[in-house]
């Protein structure tokens, strides 16, 4: 069985669709669980009107679904409050790279 | 469930909670289920109706606003939706994607029609939102939890949106022809905003309370909206037909029009000659 910490490395490669940050370091994952072969994300987003909800969460899906031994995704939206204190030093860097300060 | 629009099946960003929501009297549910739809088919309409401002705003940061405040209420609609079908609940109202997905519309008469002009978006945006907003607080700490965490991330998005709402009230207010116009918008949808609290009393709000659904009674919803608008217009030299009492320590505002009242969708029924 897979590890909270090796399904999160995973998700380390999962972009958001308008920058190059993953959404781990974008601050929008608010949970992980891993019961055998099933893993439970927590998931909240930028804003309520974000256009890319359901592009996050097939990419989401369709990365754990590459682990060996990862048959079944469960992405709950918790809504938790986000904002810029949220995105990880690393993902500041990368977002000042690319001139979003 | 048969009848549901085309295109709507798809409005759910993802599950809110897996497990199914019970409550004990019927009353009670089916009072959440109307004011889901309430807060549903404001957010919906207000931002549609702000969205065709978006290429309009008298200013281009006006116009950039309009187009933000819209992601905003399209978002919170589509946030707020799918608990309609989470609750054990025959046949509730469908999710808004398109504006005659459904006959039957839960949100104010004032937002039936695009808004004519700029004071339009501006009464919109000072008087129905602040009104919603009441709403959502008082589900904030609500028992069913998906719809209080819904409930507190909007109120948190919406602190923007209220602050830029005041501060185009002053805008539209500075001067003497602004003022005269948004004085007619406000003549026009404060007694629909005042009645949308609902009567005193009313069975659906007063078991939403005694299940732990929603924390504030009409009377309290009511009075918490005109502590937030009345002293903005009156301040902006907005004429408001309330006084307040302070031995009370409540807003006095006469005779509501009941009449036009239709409480199950929660707006005036207005005839189309007068609108």
């Amino acid at each position: 069985m897979h590890t909270v910490e090796e399904v999160r490395d995973a998700l380390r490669e999962v972009l958001d669709p308008e920058y190059p940050i993953s959404l781990v370091d974008l601050g929008l994952i608010r949970g992980i669980e891993v019961e055998g072969s099933k893993a439970y994300i927590k998931l909240t987003y930028t804003c309520m009107g974000c256009p890319a909800m359901d592009m996050i969460q097939d990419d989401v899906r369709d990365r754990l679904l590459e682990m060996e031994g990862i048959d079944e995704v469960d992405i709950e939206v918790v809504w938790e409050t986000w904002s810029r204190k949220d995105i990880t030093p690393l993902g500041k860097k990368q977002l000042k790279q690319v001139g979003v300060v | 469930m048969t009848g549901r629009p085309e295109g709507t099946d798809k409005v759910a960003p993802g599950r809110g909670a897996e497990n199914e929501f019970l409550v004990e009297s019927d009353d009670a549910l089916a009072a959440l289920v109307n004011v889901i739809a309430v807060i549903g088919d404001n957010e919906y309409f207000l931002g549609r109706r702000v969205s065709e401002w978006a290429d309009a705003g008298p200013l281009l940061e006006s116009t950039a606003a309009c187009a933000a405040i819209t992601q905003d209420k399209l978002g919170h609609s589509r946030a707020i939706y799918p608990l309609l079908e989470e609750l054990p609940w025959p046949n509730p109202p469908t999710g808004l994607q398109g504006e005659v997905d459904r006959a039957r519309r839960y949100s104010v008469s004032f937002l039936d029609d695009p808004l004519p002009s700029w004071s339009n978006v501006v009464a919109a945006l000072a008087l129905v939102g602040p009104a919603v907003n009441v709403v959502l607080e008082s589900v904030e700490n609500s028992r069913y939890e998906a719809l209080a965490r819904r409930a507190h991330r909007i109120l948190d998005e919406e602190k923007l949106t209220s602050a830029y709402a005041e501060s185009l009230v002053r805008q539209i207010a500075y001067e003497e022809r602004g003022r005269a116009l948004l004085q007619e918008r406000v003549n026009d949808l404060f007694p629909e905003m005042l009645c949308w609290f609902g009567p005193e009393g009313e069975e659906g709000i007063e078991a939403l309370r005694a299940e732990g659904l929603a924390s504030m009674s009409n009377e309290e919803m009511r009075q918490r909206y005109l502590d937030r608008i009345v002293p903005l217009l009156k301040g902006c030299g907005v004429e408001i037909p309330v006084e307040r009492d302070e031995s009370e320590g409540r807003w006095e505002y006469g005779d509501l029009p009941w009449n036009e009242w239709n409480q199950l969708q929660r707006r005036l029924e207005r005839s189309k000659a007068t609108a």
